[in-house]
């Protein structure tokens, strides 16, 4: 053993020497919507790492899937480490564009992240997806129009692992804050209750698994049977009664919601522990944001469900650097770079023993966050055709949501998912 | 097309080389990338194959796309070109500051594609358009317009006439100043009113730019997927789900390249059969 | 007979105002939203009223941070080099085929002409996966030129180039060779000089074309030392953040420079197009 180390010491001073020699510069490009969190951390990893310069490119987030698939499938090197959202990462590992980073991480290092997580970034036994972060959804409200309105709304008696608001009593609530504001519409409160991400899966599929409904097969490759259930029935009608009365929130797109909470024109909103943030930048102040564990159905409180899962880093299977590449991604997930990380970017850590004060300090919302972890969160599905998966998904939860009939929009998810899936069971 | 004159003997080479600059740049930049994904769509996971074709005919997302497609451009494409043959009319009138209107007409050409997206989904949203808010005041109850089925194409249809139509307005304005004014002075002598002028003399006449508006409009409004895209997602019902975007979906969401390649085949062989169609109708009347 | 031709006046002109306003309303709200705060635009977007519509506190603000905070001005010029590059080249590129086809007769010339007009008919975004293998094994990544080649050669200038041509008279060139002219004199000193309103015209459409062009920037030019305006306003809308009144703002700049060009030159475009389209 210590001959080993004695040797892979030597190995490393010769070829450190070797590389300084040759005045070897190593340069790694990052591709990610985050480059100015990440440009602003890097200097503190190139100080640790002689010889290794760090370039971050910025793609907007909306293109970045759309980007990698023009740069993976022209087998591009020019990215080294890749900024991928979580649940992407099986679907890309099965085209082939992502590189194991089994040799980057320990299995103690990769065991110390939410299990989650690992979950989500692991295809085959191999890790392929460290996460920069984790998310959370909570349900927020505007303490300056509940106290305005004059109803009575206190989330000090909820500790989220007994007991949490249920639906119904927020749904009642809500309706009557609103009427108490606005009785003639003249104040312009849009809904009572919001969804941030509305049409998203990643947020509205905590309803149908809030009722103990699962996301897709064991395998990834099948939905029938699984969302064609009464889980999904349940949570759909729910969904649509809702929107049909005006409750939730209808016509405005994912995130629109957000802006709107900010400006006092929805009183209640269902967002991610982030939006805390966020909305301090939107204009709101620590004093009138207030917030609480995601409402659970009455009768199924023991079987609610939060959503899980963020941003990861990956290594590019193409990419030329994959030693120095391994390093960041290693260094920005599990190593100092990620406590860097979650000062410029609010995201639940990556693990518990990320979850501090001083972060709280920053952003109380986290406190729910930890509490949600590991004990009430639900990964996304984890599945090679998750692109397909989200945009079929999507479309069904936004079609029920303009008045869809929802035994149909559910048939049809499931006829269009199947054949879409059944290309990856081939 | 050509002209044969003592220029052709001499000239050898020449032709050729000047035409070099565009054949090299084609070749490279469009011919080269239009075989490669004609080839892609007989490969299925990298193996030369049926396959792909195989399912897509048999998936059913794909035969609605073609439904879609086809019923989009049945209204659209006549629309289009009525209105803009219209919109020519008018500003072709010998009227005082014309021009103006010309300008104004041609200026949601000249904005790009996102930017009208976002325009057209403000003035119909759901919560708080001004289109909503319009018909409200009629007593109309709110309108879905982008979120309902029965709707959000009819959007998009008027969307893209609103950016399209002066466009084509412009090739129309140009084929009206061509006719001849003493063929009007003609028809008026023989006691022809507006009308009669119009079917007789100036439709007759604009035959030529009317083929190069229909080839071109068809072929642009077959493609069209970015609305789609910026918009409505295909959506709601998969009403809006044109082959194009599928295509799109395919290639760029869903890493199918082949997939992608082979809707994208099918819809330049529809292209081209559809080019083929108009320049043979065109023709037939010619004679 | 009068009062007739007064009331048909008037009635196009009622038509005329009518389309003018449909044409013109949808970019009146994003305009008027570029000069307010985006908590502005949310505080008065419900309960429709004057202000919906009208700011309240008028604010440049938007248009100050694009360019001091968000490097418009580099975005600008990046567009301007990229569309700079493009017109002159592309301009004589097509010209000059256009020439040869119009003027000589040679082998394969119809299949030429119709398999040309055939590949250009297909657009950008369907071959966009292709295209960017072509590009990145050029090397040309992230460069201008990956904006640049790819447009140069254009299908529609090349055919309107060929419909302009055909009206040249033949006695023109003839003499000129006569006197021992070379084809490059005859196509810079007598064809080009009858074509101005052409030219014009495809310069304009060109321009604009280039100006909004939006999926292949985005895909092949990702970096901000290169990166072109309709790119740049994508990036307002981050993951959690909608950044309405800077995207209206930007949205607005970029629609200007094409209008600003295009109105002093509408009456050639349209003699231009003439030039291109009527004949056959």
């Amino acid at each position: 053993m210590k001959k080993a180390l004695a040797i892979v010491l030597t190995l490393v001073l010769v070829l450190s020497v070797a590389s300084f020699a040759a005045a070897e510069e190593t340069t790694i490009r990052v591709l990610t919507h985050m480059a100015n969190q990440i440009n602003a951390i890097k200097d503190s990893f190139e100080a640790a790492n002689p010889g290794v310069t760090v370039i971050v490119d910025q793609c907007n987030y909306e293109a970045l899937n759309d980007q990698y698939e023009v740069l993976l499938s022209a087998k591009s090197s020019e990215y080294d480490v890749l900024v991928v959202d979580g649940p992407n990462a099986a679907a890309y590992v099965q085209r082939g564009y992502l590189a194991p980073m089994d040799d980057y991480f320990t299995a103690e290092e990769v065991a110390a992240f939410s299990a989650a997580l690992v979950n989500q970034g692991t295809v085959n036994g191999s890790f392929y997806a460290a996460p920069l972060g984790d998310s959370c959804t909570i349900l927020y409200y505007n303490k300056d129009l509940i106290a305005e309105s004059g109803i009575e709304f206190n989330v000090d008696q909820y500790d989220g692992v007994n007991t949490r608001i249920t639906w119904n009593e927020l749904i009642d609530i809500a309706c009557q804050v609103t009427k108490a504001l606005d009785p003639d519409g003249s104040r312009g409160i849009l809904f009572p209750i919001a969804f941030g991400q509305v049409s998203e899966v990643y947020m509205m599929n905590t309803l149908p698994n809030s009722l103990g409904g699962a996301n897709i097969s064991e395998d990834g490759l099948h939905v029938a049977g699984v969302i064609d259930t009464e889980a999904w029935y349940d949570a759909l009608k729910f969904y649509q009664d809702n929107v049909n009365a005006g409750i939730f929130d209808r016509g405005l797109g994912a995130f629109e919601g957000y802006s709107n909470f900010y400006a006092a024109k929805i009183p209640f909103i269902v967002m991610t522990t982030d939006s805390y943030n966020y909305a301090l930048g939107g204009g709101m102040t620590p004093e009138n944001i207030g917030f609480t564990y995601l409402p659970a159905f009455d009768g199924h409180e023991s079987e609610v469900a939060t959503a899980c899962g963020n941003w990861t880093c990956a290594i590019n299977a193409y990419s030329s650097n994959k030693e120095a590449a391994g390093k960041f991604v290693n260094w920005i997930t599990y190593g100092e770079g990620n406590d860097l990380f979650l000062k410029q970017e609010s995201m639940v850590p990556n693990m518990a023993s990320r979850f501090t004060d001083d972060l709280y300090a920053v952003n109380p919302a986290l406190k729910i966050a930890a509490a949600e972890s590991g004990v009430t969160s639900v990964a996304r599905a984890v599945t090679p055709g998750f692109n397909e998966y989200c945009a079929i998904m999507n479309a069904m939860w936004e079609d029920v949501r303009n008045g869809a009939d929802i035994e149909d929009a559910i048939a049809d998810a499931v006829d269009q998912l199947e054949s879409a899936l059944a290309y990856y069971a081939e | 097309m050509t002209r044969l004159n003592a220029r052709d003997k001499r000239s050898g080479m020449l032709p050729y080389l000047l035409l070099l600059p565009v054949l090299v740049f084609a070749v490279i930049f469009k011919l080269y990338p239009i075989f490669y994904s004609f080839v892609s769509g007989f490969q299925f996971k990298g193996a030369v194959s049926l396959r792909t074709y195989e399912l897509m005919f048999a998936d059913k997302t794909f035969w609605n796309s073609v439904s879609v497609t086809v019923k989009m451009n049945l209204i659209m494409t006549p629309l289009q070109i009525i209105l803009s043959l219209i919109m020519a009319l008018m500003v072709n009138a010998n009227l005082k500051g014309i021009g103006v209107y010309r300008s104004v007409y041609y200026l949601p050409v000249t904005i790009s594609m996102p930017v009208a997206a976002i325009c057209f989904s403000m003035i119909l949203s759901y919560n708080n358009g001004v289109a909503n808010t319009i018909l409200g005041s009629f007593g109309v109850p709110v309108q879905g317009f982008f979120n309902d089925k029965t709707q959000a194409m009819a959007c998009i249809i008027a969307l893209c006439t609103w950016k399209g139509c002066g466009y084509w307005m412009m090739f129309y304005l140009a084929g009206l100043k061509g006719i001849d004014d003493s063929l009007y002075e003609a028809a008026t002598v023989d006691g022809a009113g507006y009308f009669a002028k119009l079917f007789h003399v100036t439709l007759p006449m604009l035959r030529r730019t009317t083929l190069f508006v229909i080839v071109a409009d068809t072929s642009t409004n077959l493609l069209l997927f970015a609305p789609m895209k910026l918009i409505t997602d295909g959506g709601p019902r998969s009403t809006t789900d044109v082959l194009m975007y599928e295509a799109y979906r395919q290639a760029f969401k869903y890493g199918n390249y082949s997939k992608g390649s082979a809707i994208t085949s099918v819809l330049i062989v529809i292209i081209l059969l559809v080019v083929l169609l108009e320049f043979r109708m065109m023709a037939d009347r010619d004679r | 007979m009068k009062t007739k031709k007064i009331l048909s006046r008037a009635c196009l002109i009622a038509v005329l105002l009518v389309l003018a306003v449909i044409a013109l309303f949808p970019i009146l709200y994003p305009l008027m939203s570029s000069f307010r705060t985006d908590q502005e635009i949310y505080k008065y977007s419900t309960v429709f009223s004057v202000n919906t519509l009208w700011p309240v506190e008028w604010t440049a603000q938007a248009y100050l941070s694009l360019f001091t905070e968000y490097h418009f001005a580099r975005f600008f010029i990046n567009t301007l080099i990229v569309v700079g590059t493009i017109l002159p080249v592309s301009i004589i590129m097509c010209s000059v085929a256009a020439y040869a086809f119009t003027f000589y007769h040679f082998h394969g010339q119809k299949v030429l002409y119709t398999l040309l007009l055939l590949t250009f008919m297909v657009p950008g975004e369907a071959i966009a996966l292709p295209l960017y293998q072509v590009i990145s094994g050029l090397g040309m990544v992230n460069t201008f030129s990956s904006m640049i080649l790819p447009s140069l050669a254009n299908g529609l200038t090349l055919f309107m180039y060929c419909q302009t041509f055909k009206d040249v008279p033949d006695a023109l060139l003839e003499a000129a060779e006569i006197d021992g002219a070379s084809w490059l004199t005859c196509y810079a000193r007598i064809v080009m000089p009858l074509c101005v309103p052409t030219t014009i015209a495809m310069c304009l459409m060109t321009f604009v074309n280039e100006w909004n062009n939006y999926l292949w920037p985005l895909l092949a030019a990702r970096k901000d030392e290169v990166k072109t305006i309709t790119v740049a306003i994508t990036a307002f809308k981050e993951e959690n953040v909608i950044h309405w009144n800077l995207i209206y703002s930007s949205s607005m700049l970029s629609a200007i420079v094409p209008i600003l060009l295009f109105l002093p030159f509408q009456k050639f475009f349209v003699s231009g197009i003439a030039a291109g389209s009527v004949k056959g």
